[in-house]
Order: C-alpha cells, then sequence, then structure tokens
C-alpha cells in the first residue's frame, strides 16, 4: 500500500508552479495596479478623501494646457487594494485592473503619475 | 540539585502559538511546569487611536480588517454592526445572507488553517501539508467570491459589496461537495490516529469551572463543555433564521474532557457545520439589493450626521468578537472605538491549561487556543542556583515536541 503512494507521488505533477515563467490565472474580481483614464476624470478629489490609506495625492498634470486641474496621483506602496477609489469615483475614471506584477527594483515605479502612459500588455 | 529547585522559563515577547508578541514565564520542577505566569499587552498598533482620529467610519472598515489576518471577515462584520446600530442603518436581507456566507468560508479556511498548525506542533508535517493543501480550496473560493484571498474588502456599512452570482454559487456549492467528501479522511487523520491521540488526550485540561470563571471563549469554551457560541446566543446576520446550536465535544463521543483533543473534536465538526450552513444559504438566499445605501457619498455624509453608540458581536472562528462604537454628529472619526478580539480571553485559560504539564507540551497547548502558529524565537533558561543563562530556541523546543511524539509511538508513556 505504501508502493502504491510512492508511485503515485512519483508520476503526479507537482503542486507548484515555476514563478513567473508560469503563473496562476487570477480571479475575475482581484484587484491590482490601478489604471487611471485621465479624461473622464473632473477633479472632484473623492477620491483621495475616501483612500484609507492616503495613498492618493492630487497633483498637477504635465500636460497643463491640456488638463489644467489636479489629478489623481497613486503611491503604490501605501495602497491596501481595498479598491474603494474605484467604488467612490463618479466617473469610473480609476480602475483596478489583473496586473499583480508589482515588484520593482526602482522605487520611483512605485508612484504612479495621473498622466502616465497606458501599460500596453493589459488585456 | 536539591528535589525542589525551581527553573523560571520566560517564553517570549515573540511566543510559538501567536504572531503577536506576548510573555509566558513557566516556572518547571523537572519537566513539570508548576508556575505559569503571562504577560500581555507587548504590542500597540494604535488601529483604535487611527480609527478615532484620523479615518472616518467607511475607511476603518479597512483598518478593522487588519486587526488580524486570519478573521478579517469577523472583526470588519462585527465593526459595521456596531456603526449600523449606532446610525440605524437597516441591511438588507440578501447582504446577511452573503456575509454569513463569507463568515463561515472563513472559519472553516482557519479552522483548517489551525489543524494543520498543531499536526505541525506536534511533529507530523505530513499531515500539516494535507490540510493545507485541503484549505487552498476554500483559499481559491473565497478569491473567487471576494477578489483576494486574505484581505477581502467585501463589507460595507449597509450590506455587502459584492453579490454572489449564480457561477459564484455553483463554485460554492462544488467547493462544499468537495469537504464533504473529504471530512471523512480528515476525521480519520485526526481523530482515529493513536499518535495524535497520545499527543493531545489529558493534555492542556481546561475544566467547565475555570472555563466559565476566566471566560474562555469560543472553541476553547465549547470544548471544556460550555455550551456558549455567539451565533447561538445573540444571533446575527443570519443565523438566526439557521439556529446554529453550540458544537460540544460529547456529540462526538459522549464525553466531555475539556483538553487539546476535544478542541480538535469541536473544530473538526465545525467545519462540518460550516458546510452545513453554507449550503442552507446558498438554497434560501433571497433576492434583493445587497447595500442599503448605493450612492456611497451619500452614505458618508449620513455617517457624518449620525449620532450613539453600538455594540457588535460576532462568533470569529477563536470566539467571541466585540466591537463598541460611538458616533458624534459633525466628527467624521469614530468618538469611541473598542475591539475586544477573542483571544484576549482565550489567555488567561492557558495558566490552568499549562500547569501540571511538560515544556514539550506547551507548544501544542498554547496552539490549541488560537490559529497562528509562528515565532518562537528564543527562550533563555535561567538557573538561578549556578547563575548560568543558555537559550533555548524555537527549533530546541520544536525537536522536544517531536521526541516526544517519537517516545510515544515507541513505548507509549
Ligand atoms: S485601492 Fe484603496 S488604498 Fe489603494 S489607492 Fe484606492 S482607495 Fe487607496
Ligand atoms: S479619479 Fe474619480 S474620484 Fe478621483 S478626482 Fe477623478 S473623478 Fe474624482
Amino acid at each position: 500500500m505504501v508502493m502504491e503512494v510512492v508511485l503515485k507521488n512519483l508520476f503526479k505533477k507537482p503542486m507548484t508552479i515555476k514563478f513567473p515563467y508560469e503563473s496562476i490565472e487570477t480571479a475575475p474580481r482581484y484587484r491590482g495596479k490601478h489604471e487611471f483614464y485621465i479624461d473622464r476624470c473632473i477633479s472632484c478629489a473623492i477620491c483621495q478623501r475616501v483612500c484609507p490609506n492616503q495613498a492618493i495625492r492630487m497633483v498637477p498634470s504635465k500636460n497643463k494646457e491640456k488638463y489644467p486641474k489636479l489629478y489623481p496621483e497613486i503611491d503604490l506602496g501605501k495602497c491596501c487594494w481595498c479598491g474603494l477609489c474605484e467604488e467612490f469615483c463618479p466617473k469610473d475614471a480609476i480602475k483596478l485592473t489583473q496586473d499583480y506584477f508589482l515588484s520593482t527594483f526602482d522605487p520611483n515605479t512605485v508612484i504612479l503619475p495621473p498622466d502616465r502612459e497606458k501599460d500596453k500588455s493589459l488585456k | 540539585m536539591s528535589e525542589d529547585t525551581t527553573y523560571t522559563i520566560p517564553i517570549g515577547p515573540l511566543h510559538p502559538a501567536i504572531h503577536e508578541p506576548i510573555t509566558l514565564k513557566l516556572q518547571v520542577s523537572g519537566e513539570e511546569i508548576v508556575g505559569v505566569d503571562v504577560i500581555c499587552s507587548q504590542v500597540h498598533r494604535g488601529i483604535e487611536w487611527i480609527g478615532m482620529n484620523r479615518n472616518h467610519p467607511i475607511q476603518s472598515i479597512y483598518l478593522a480588517e487588519r486587526v488580524c489576518g486570519i478573521c478579517n471577515i469577523c472583526h470588519p462584520l462585527c465593526m459595521v454592526q456596531a456603526v449600523e446600530k449606532a446610525a440605524e442603518i437597516e441591511v438588507p436581507e440578501r447582504a446577511d445572507y452573503i456575509r454569513t456566507i463569507m463568515a463561515e468560508l472563513e472559519r472553516i479556511h482557519s479552522h483548517l488553517l489551525w489543524a494543520g498548525v498543531a499536526a505541525h506542533e506536534i511533529g507530523f508535517d505530513t499531515v500539516f501539508h494535507y490540510t493545507w493543501a485541503l484549505r487552498e480550496n476554500v483559499m481559491d473560493l473565497i478569491e473567487y467570491l471576494t477578489g483576494n484571498r486574505v484581505t477581502k474588502a467585501i463589507m460595507m456599512i449597509g450590506g455587502v459589496r459584492r453579490d454572489i452570482t449564480d457561477e459564484g454559487a455553483k463554485k460554492i456549492r462544488e467547493g462544499m461537495k468537495f469537504y464533504l467528501s473529504n471530512f471523512r479522511k480528515i476525521e480519520e487523520i485526526f481523530l482515529h490516529d493513536p499518535t495524535i491521540k497520545m499527543r493531545t488526550r489529558d493534555v492542556g485540561i481546561l475544566t467547565k469551572k475555570d472555563a466559565l470563571e476566566l471566560c474562555a471563549v469560543g472553541p476553547v469554551a465549547r470544548s471544556s463543555g460550555v455550551p456558549k457560541d455567539v451565533r447561538q446566543d445573540f444571533p446575527y446576520a443570519a443565523y438566526g433564521d439557521y439556529g446554529v446550536k453550540a458544537i460540544l465535544p460529547d456529540q462526538y463521543n459522549g464525553e466531555i474532557h475539556g483538553d487539546v483533543f476535544d478542541r480538535i473534536i469541536v473544530r473538526l465538526l465545525e467545519v462540518k457545520q460550516s458546510v452545513n450552513i453554507i449550503n442552507w444559504a446558498l438554497e434560501n438566499m433571497p433576492s434583493g439589493p445587497i447595500i442599503s445605501e448605493k450612492n456611497l457619498v451619500r452614505l458618508k455624509l449620513r455617517l457624518k450626521k449620525a449620532e450613539g453608540e453600538g455594540v457588535g458581536r460576532a462568533e470569529a472562528p477563536r470566539g467571541e468578537d466585540i466591537h463598541y462604537v460611538r458616533l458624534q454628529a459633525n466628527r467624521e472619526p469614530f468618538l469611541s472605538w473598542k475591539i475586544r478580539a477573542p483571544t484576549y480571553n482565550n489567555v488567561l485559560p492557558w495558566i490552568p491549561m499549562l500547569l501540571g504539564q511538560q515544556i514539550a507540551d506547551v507548544p501544542i497547548v498554547a496552539a490549541s487556543t488560537d490559529p497562528c502558529m509562528s515565532c518562537l524565537n528564543r527562550v533563555t533558561v535561567v538557573d538561578t542556583d549556578k547563575k548560568k543563562e543558555f537559550q533555548i530556541t524555537k527549533e530546541y523546543m520544536h525537536d522536544l515536541s517531536v521526541k516526544k511524539t517519537r517516545r510515544l509511538i515507541r513505548n507509549g508513556r
């Protein structure tokens, strides 16, 4: 009986996977890195006021002619992924994506400025 | 050395059974523990202070979630109940059922986690890995339903934030079937294995009298024969419709010892009970809204105007959890917020449990009241007679425990 179990386990697939070459699919409701749609934002600052961790700051954008107001800048290092900013935003300007590859060597990339490049790899 | 020489072994502030620092001073005479002193309050995170000074109630839900990594449904659930009472906010029925389902899923994962840790403590790592592999199933289910394995962010004042869809209900049913079909095997491993029985039967006994006097809560109290369970005594969410009965060990084998083995029985039976509650809740879940105030900005304004106080109670996997909240008009943070977590009550019972036991039993006895086992980093043994100090590491303690298991297997004592 012991042999049977040993043989079975020898030919079973391992329970682990080779991260980061493979990764497990996240759940559809997963809350990952924020996507921000600056054209929809009305600069109401509700997201800033609701964020429990004060991870959001309202800052001017680089393109001042087109976007003259203040827009949210998100500090991922402070974020607790509650999704309140997404839920409170009246214009759906913030969306939490499925992206969980957040580890980085450069601390500056942790802060997401409002007029950042859209991430092309996102679905 | 004379006969009555006793040594004092301080354990902690980092302790074998919990992440939170706590100090335990054990007096030992030979191998036997003759005196126990527990020193709490070694860590202060200022959670209540933040809730009373910086955050408004909606933000504090996510703070309450972080009181404990394992009980991250019952703390926010307890807090929102208190706020709902204080601000007189209604909760739709469907939200109550979703809350119940989430709380029971949490109980399943917490009890399985605990069972794995207990097995690890007595040196049974195969069982540890086996139970934790089983637990993955409920974790995946939780991730599917809420979007995260641990901090679920599903509670909201006046309801819940995410609905259970038909697809979700199907997944839950499959998951529950999985646990029912595997329950026999878990039971076989934990309750019929002679080694586990040898290490836990009549070890760490808490009598019914002590449990009542020291206000033990949750599975610890129930395994000593005190039929107390908030879901039964003061039903909240949808438990009133179900009619929960507190689980006592004598429902399994007709006896109550109040020992570690009984705590295993109670927790395993509760896993089964949770599966039944979830299945029942899915069958009887009414349709309708999941939150009473959909516009969250309006909810925030209403909370700002509210005045009053409320108490929330919930049966966490470890016992009764209480949150007290007081709101003042035109003041956004709570005027007062008090949390009483169940572990607080279950620490004092360690004293009668540990008296008369051996040092090798400390890990399993301490672990039997509380599911997180982490960092007994250093224990200093002070030999007062010889004025000599040396250290016992976690590994040494674990080794002692494993050796005792082996010894018991070999010669039965
Ligand atoms: S997810 Fe929560 S913590 Fe993170 S930025 Fe949004 S509101 Fe703040
Ligand atoms: S992202 Fe949304 S909530 Fe934040 S300022 Fe813009 S519109 Fe307002």
